[in-house]
């Protein structure tokens, strides 16, 4: 099983670019590239919290499991 | 421009005097060699004074020294480089990378030749001496010292270190792809 990151859907649904997504959570728009494309080997909890407080949104709504 | 940290600053004056200290070690070294191709005798006297050489001795003898010289600062320059490289990489800021640990690793090993290599010189001139002069009596005795033993302590303790570098870099890489 494999986690997908949809992180590109909601910062549609939310209208944000990822460059202001970045500045506001703290993390390099590098890192939030590689996370959209899911070349992380993780995500802090601390950065998620941030992320779906700035997206108002869920850790499921950004994070999907899916099999393989 | 961004302030540069007690390391670096440190790291920086370490870098000159390692410099400073590589040219003097090498530029000491050609004058021995220039002195001992000019006045090979000098040479031979300055080594062991109490031997009668015989014939054909002094060539053979000198090529030996020169070689032993020439290994012995080959050791201290290799240590003394892996020391530059490092003192350099850290006064660039660079800290926690696979350059670091492997510079770190080389010093360890350099210091552990220095001393093996100080620990037998002595020794395997004066058997090779003392075979050219009188093969029968000729001896082999080996002297180690508690600084030697002290030294061969601190360079594997800088090889372990190294070892542990490299570790640590792994996991910092490993940290650095979770955003």
């Amino acid at each position: 099983m494999k986690i997908i990151v949809r992180l590109d859907v909601m910062l549609a649904l939310r209208k944000m670019k990822s460059r202001e997504l970045a500045e506001r959570v703290g993390i390099t728009e590098q890192n939030i590239s590689l996370l959209k494309s899911g070349k992380v080997k993780g995500i802090r909890f601390e950065t998620l919290a941030k992320i779906c407080e700035i997206l108002e949104c869920q850790p499921g709504d950004i994070l999907e499991a899916e099999e393989d | 421009m961004k302030k540069r940290t007690r390391t670096q600053k440190l790291a920086a004056v370490l870098l000159v005097l390692d410099t400073i200290f590589i040219g003097v070690i090498v530029l000491a070294a050609v004058l021995a060699l220039i002195q001992a191709l000019i006045e090979p005798d000098e040479l031979l006297a300055g080594i062991a004074p109490e031997f009668v050489f015989p014939e054909n001795t002094p060539f053979l003898i000198m090529v030996a020294s020169v070689g032993f010289f020439a290994i012995m600062i080959g050791a201290i320059l290799y240590t003394l480089w892996q020391m530059r490289d490092l003192f350099a990489r850290y006064a660039k800021g660079e800290s926690l990378t696979v350059g670091c640990a492997e510079a770190i690793r080389k010093t360890g090993i350099g210091l552990i030749w220095i001393v093996v290599l100080d620990a037998l010189m002595m020794p395997v001139q004066s058997l090779l001496l003392a075979w050219l002069i009188s093969p029968e009596a000729a001896s082999f005795a080996l002297d180690i010292s508690a600084a030697s033993l002290g030294l061969l302590l601190a360079g594997g303790l800088i090889v372990l270190v190294g070892w542990v570098m490299r570790e640590a870099v792994d996991v910092a890489e490993e940290n650095a792809r979770f955003v």
